[in-house]
């Protein structure tokens, strides 16, 4: 396979590497920049009301981290810089989060971004949330004791707010545990943004896959190309109204690719249900895969075509 | 709101969620006429215990499966969160935390963190993950293999079932259980199986998992580790089949047709309970470094899968053939019972990967992304035992796989905004899977019998294994312009290479282009609606060229030109979506999605044809009071499969009389799910009483429309013209429906402390042609019985909170 390009990869990263910026010093105070001079106490004093003081228990509010806000410059760490709602000239800070007079996407993002751009959120410029002109604060709460979207009961519907197909699949026969809470959305997808596609944590949807499906990894001795490149050739995730998640049904779904004629080409109908006369194994209980069971490889020396 | 599937997630999750929703709503910090607060108000304690009850009314199996709350009867309700942090203006970082769910159940959880914030930061949890399969799974081994036709053998016979595979009273011919007949695969029986069963399964899984984490922070540098332990175990069902193809050797008519005896029956296929003992363990290690302008980390990843259990070795034990008869199992007499059927279970691997990331911002409106990994996946475990035909020696060329694959990923992303109002992305992905594990001729065995492969033919039946590898590598650009504030344009073309080994089609190209438009169409509509159209090519086309490297040269005389694979076939793909989103007053929120996909696969012969997907809903949201909110939605699914093939009118059955014919044939599935969900929450009496309800409704249909080309082949047959119990006969539709509806009321009768009631009902069935089918129905298969489920249950449950 041809391997020049990563060659490129790790030039790119280089050449990343060796522009290492000094981190910008300012020697301005606080107030010549415009913040209050008591920080989050200014605010306080009119903003006592039980929908702001939540955030005084979590870890936005620790005043003996300088990481965190209010080790900074206190509420207008986020809602920036506000000389003049603090004197009472205008009536909103300047940036808002939330109302009829909300400051635009981009603007409240770079806010969050500000503290909040490694990790999980370096591939956030481009991702796919972000040219939608997703906001941060479109799935997180700040001003609550706990972000809904980080708890596992609750994070599937704010991603159903949204993804309402996501929403159906998972009330589905075959189904991910994701309504039972067991598993969720941020356990497969990484919404800031990744380098795999739909924005999926691992670089390939198989690599997700094998982080809780570990026994299909391999590499096997007899393989199945369609198992080995994506999981998807047959499997959905989400939820199906197919058994085991499967897109579709044996032998149907089997025929897709073995459209060849020999057994794995015949035709199967009603006349070859259980009971009746030309009563086939292929259509009672999991069809093709009840000779060929070891689907998703094999190790067994004899298991050239799966069953065993 | 959470969809609520018992009432114990109604008081773990919507209890503790409802408030913050609530406070979540608003957040308008608009000063107005108000004065200035004298002091801070106090914060409300948000530590809370929950103990209580549930009470179910039915067994449900699938309605509670991930739970293991599967029997009727009460069940202990725990929940809890309990956290502490230094005061917020005191200084201090100190934390901790402690949250459990669902205490009382098998799917328990337990999580606690403390550290100090900004500096380090432990934590550890544990998740118990039940999955209850099925209670109705019947199989002839036990879970050693053993032969299961033993007098009283039960195992883990949790529940009593005495309809569908009662004792054998009777070896005679034919064996007659209680009026049943057993079907002709147990002939004959030994005398001394008079009294025996099959065995009776309670198919069970069980994820344990144990995870720590630790994270320390040093300047700008975050070291971040953690381990991962998994302990799966249980029994999940399989299948095998001993003695080559299964086929249809019926003797007989009408009803008895699979029951009377069968001389000569050379192979037969039967379920078993195939044991799961599995341990992984994941470890990784991070180093990030973070500043304003740039963002760097590396990891390392390594995985261990542990597979405690080898191989299922089944005994044979079935009466294939009679002693000094031909076939596959002729002249063993009295030692047909000798003969095994090695079985291979996953075998033991590891993989791991060194990981590297960075973001760089080359300036304000510039932003350079880049992450790479590299990996290697190994798998070195013992083969199973080729065979367990007494005497026979399969020369293998080696005794294990000494597998080794090396994955590369890289991806480079320039994000840049170079004017006002436009943005611009450039990126390139390369995902290879470099795989090379050794390439030998293996002896195909059929299935424990005496003969070998008649498909490998290389040196007295051998074929050849398949390292598969393929690289994948894909270049974007995206434009974006906001022509308005509010309307933005956005064009994206990708383009894509695929190398694939030993494959049919060993290099595809395809070219995807999309435009999306996003814009406020009214003062309080919004719409967005976008369409790509992808062009895949299948290049370097080779018929059957992997039929051929697996059999070092067959041909299948019946592969058709222009057949391919449908995920490596030429492709024309088109997708359209669109989104309104309207609100005409603060309190009310409209949102209309919808989306239609097509796949065409146009250039080949056989196989899939085309994909359609449609989809479209309305959601609305409606805040009716300050204390009373609704949520409601509906989505309608539509999945199509068009698929064609060709088969040998030989061999179909179809046709009595003619043979040679190849026989084209056609199949469209299409799959329509209905789902309904409808939420409301009321607080009768701010901060005393509250009620919810919550209602959720999913119903699935497939149906199948099957055609063949029978009459245009001549020879003066068609399909329903031959033997009226022969022809082609339609498929019934597949069903399911779901039901949840749960109900909540919540009263505090005193600060801090509450009491909660709750009730729900669920209810689900499933109408499957392919479950349900009795043994006598097919001549040498012993089927699992796996029934449909059928469940509903009642839930009441009761419980008190408090909060500290």
């Amino acid at each position: 396979m041809k391997r020049h390009l990563q060659w490129v990869l790790l030039c790119g990263i280089g050449l990343a590497f060796g522009a290492f910026p000094a981190k910008a010093e300012t020697t301005a105070t606080p107030q010549q920049l415009g913040f209050a001079a008591e920080g989050e106490k200014t605010c306080l004093k009119c903003h006592d009301e039980q929908k702001v003081v939540p955030i005084l228990q979590t870890p936005h509010a620790v005043k003996g981290d300088h990481h965190s806000p209010f080790g900074q410059a206190g509420c207008e760490s986020c809602h920036g810089a506000s000389p003049d709602h603090v004197a009472r000239k205008v009536k909103f800070p300047t940036v808002v989060f939330k109302g009829p007079n909300i400051s635009p996407v981009d603007v409240r993002n770079q806010q969050c971004l500000s503290c909040h751009q490694s990790g999980l959120r370096m591939n956030w410029q481009g991702s796919q949330h972000a040219t939608n002109d997703v906001a941060c604060t479109n799935c997180h709460t700040i001003h609550v004791a706990k972000d809904p979207v980080l708890v596992k009961a609750t994070q599937p519907e704010k991603c159903f707010t949204c993804h309402a197909e996501q929403r159906a699949d998972a009330s589905k026969y075959s189904h991910h545990p994701i309504n039972e809470g067991k598993v969720v959305c941020s356990d497969c997808h990484n919404p800031h943004g990744s380098a795999g596609p739909k924005l999926l944590k691992e670089f390939t949807v198989n690599e997700t896959c094998y982080n809780c499906h570990a026994e299909k990894r391999g590499p096997l001795l007899w393989e199945h190309e369609p198992v080995r490149e994506n999981c998807l050739n047959c499997h959905t995730p989400h939820g199906s109204t197919q058994a085991r998640l499967l897109i579709q049904r044996p032998p149907f779904l089997c025929q897709e690719c073995h459209a060849n004629s020999g057994h794995q080409s015949q035709m199967l109908g009603g006349q070859n249900l259980a009971g009746q006369l030309s009563a086939n194994v292929r259509m009672m209980a999991r069809g093709c895969v009840n000779c060929h069971s070891n689907i998703h490889g094999s190790n067994s020396p004899i298991g050239t075509f799966f069953t065993r | 709101m959470t969809i609520v599937r018992s009432l114990r997630a109604a008081l773990g999750a919507s209890v503790c969620l409802l408030p913050l929703q609530a406070l979540a709503q608003s957040d308008d910090f608009d000063l107005g006429d108000k004065p200035p607060a004298s002091a801070a108000a106090t914060q409300p304690p948000s530590n809370w215990i929950d103990i209580g009850g549930q009470y179910n009314s039915n067994r449900s199996y699938y309605l509670n499966r991930f739970t293991g709350a599967v029997n009727p009867g009460f069940y202990g309700i725990g929940d809890f969160h309990v956290a502490d942090r230094d005061a917020w203006d005191s200084g201090g970082t100190k934390y901790w935390s402690m949250d459990g769910r669902d205490m009382g159940f098998d799917s328990r959880s337990f999580i606690l963190k403390f550290g100090q914030q900004g500096t380090w930061g432990i934590g550890v949890s544990y998740d118990g993950i039940p999955y209850e399969a099925q209670d109705d799974f019947h199989s002839i081994w036990n879970t050693s293999g053993g032969s299961a036709v033993a007098p009283g053998s039960i195992a883990l016979n949790r529940y009593p079932r005495t309809a569908q595979y009662p004792a054998v009273t009777s070896v005679g011919n034919p064996i007659v259980v209680n009026g049943t007949v057993l079907p002709a695969i147990f002939y004959p029986l030994p005398s001394a199986t008079t009294g025996a069963a099959l065995y009776d399964y309670n198919l069970a899984l069980r994820r344990d998992v144990f995870t720590g984490t630790g994270k320390y922070q040093w300047g700008d540098w975050t070291i971040t580790g953690s381990i991962r332990h998994e302990h799966k175990s249980g029994y999940q069902a399989n299948s095998l089949e001993i003695g080559g193809t299964v086929g249809l050797t019926g003797t007989g008519t009408g009803a008895a047709k699979n029951t009377a005896p069968i001389a000569g029956l050379t192979s037969g296929l039967g379920y078993f309970a195939m044991p799961i003992d599995w341990d992984t363990d994941r470890y990784d290690l991070t180093a990030a470094y973070s500043t304003d302008r740039l963002q760097v980390q590396f990891g390392y990843m390594f995985s261990n899968f542990r597979d405690n259990i080898t191989e299922f070795n089944a005994q044979n034990p079935f009466a294939l053939g009679a002693v000094g008869a031909t076939g596959n199992f002729s002249g063993v007499g009295a030692t047909l019972a000798g003969i095994t059927a090695p079985y291979s279970l996953p075998p033991s691997n590891n993989a791991q990967q060194i990981r590297a990331m960075v973001g760089y911002n080359v300036s304000p409106t510039t932003r350079v992304n880049a992450n790479f990994a590299y990996g290697l996946q190994m798998q070195n475990a013992a083969y199973a035992t080729g065979t367990g035909y007494p005497g026979q020696n399969l020369s293998q060329p080696q005794a294990s796989f000494d597998g080794l694959v090396q994955t590369l990923y890289g991806n480079v992303a320039v994000v840049t905004q170079p004017m006002p109002k436009v943005d611009f992305r450039l990126s390139y992905t390369i995902d290879d899977r470099d795989n090379q594990s050794p390439r030998s001729a293996y002896i195909d065995n059929t299935r424990s019998s005496l003969a070998t492969g008649q498909d490998c033919s290389y040196s007295g039946g051998r074929c050849f294994n398949l390292p598969y590898s393929y690289q994948h590598q894909t270049i974007s650009a995206e434009a974006g312009y906001r022509i308005l504030p509010q309307t933005k344009l956005t064009l994206n073309d990708t383009f894509e290479t695929t190398y694939r080994s030993f494959a049919d089609a060993s290099f595809v190209t395809s070219n995807t282009a999309t435009v999306k438009v996003r814009t406020q169409l009214d003062d309080d509509l919004f719409g967005a609606i976008s369409y790509a159209h992808q062009d895949r090519n299948a290049n370097n086309y080779v018929n059957g060229n992997t039929w051929q490297l697996l059999t070092n040269g067959g041909v299948n005389a019946d592969t058709p030109p222009n057949f391919l694979m449908y995920f490596e076939a030429s492709r024309k793909h088109d997708e359209l979506k669109g989104t309104l989103d309207y609100s005409p007053v603060h309190s009310v929120n409209t949102t209309l999605m919808a989306k239609i996909s097509n796949d065409n696969y146009l250039n080949s012969s056989n196989g899939l044809r085309n994909n359609f997907n449609f989809q479209i809903g309305p959601d609305v949201s409606w805040d009716i009071s300050p204390g009373l909110t609704t949520h409601g939605y509906y989505t309608f699914q539509q999945v199509y499969y068009e698929q064609s093939s060709v088969y040998n009118s030989a061999g179909n059955g179809l046709c009595a009389t003619c043979t040679g014919y190849y026989v084209p044939w056609m199949n469209q599935t299409t799959d329509s799910v209905h789902t309904i969900g409808i939420t409301m929450d009321w607080q009768a009496i701010p901060d005393v009483l509250k009620f919810s309800m919550n209602y959720n409704f999913s119903y699935g249909d497939t149906a199948y429309a099957l055609g063949d080309g029978m009459a245009v082949i001549g020879g003066g047959q068609t399909s329903q013209t031959t033997v009226a119990n022969l022809s082609l006969q339609p498929l019934p539709n597949v069903t399911s429906m779901l039901n949840l509806l749960s109900l909540r009321g919540e009263y505090t009768f005193r600060p801090n402390w509450s009491v909660i009631f709750g009730y729900a009902f669920e209810r689900f069935s499933y109408k499957d042609f392919m479950n349900g089918v009795s043994s006598t129905n097919y001549a040498n298969a012993i089927l699992p019985g796996t029934l449909n489920p059928n469940d509903s249950v009642h839930v009441l449950g009761a419980g008190m909170r408090v909060r500290f």
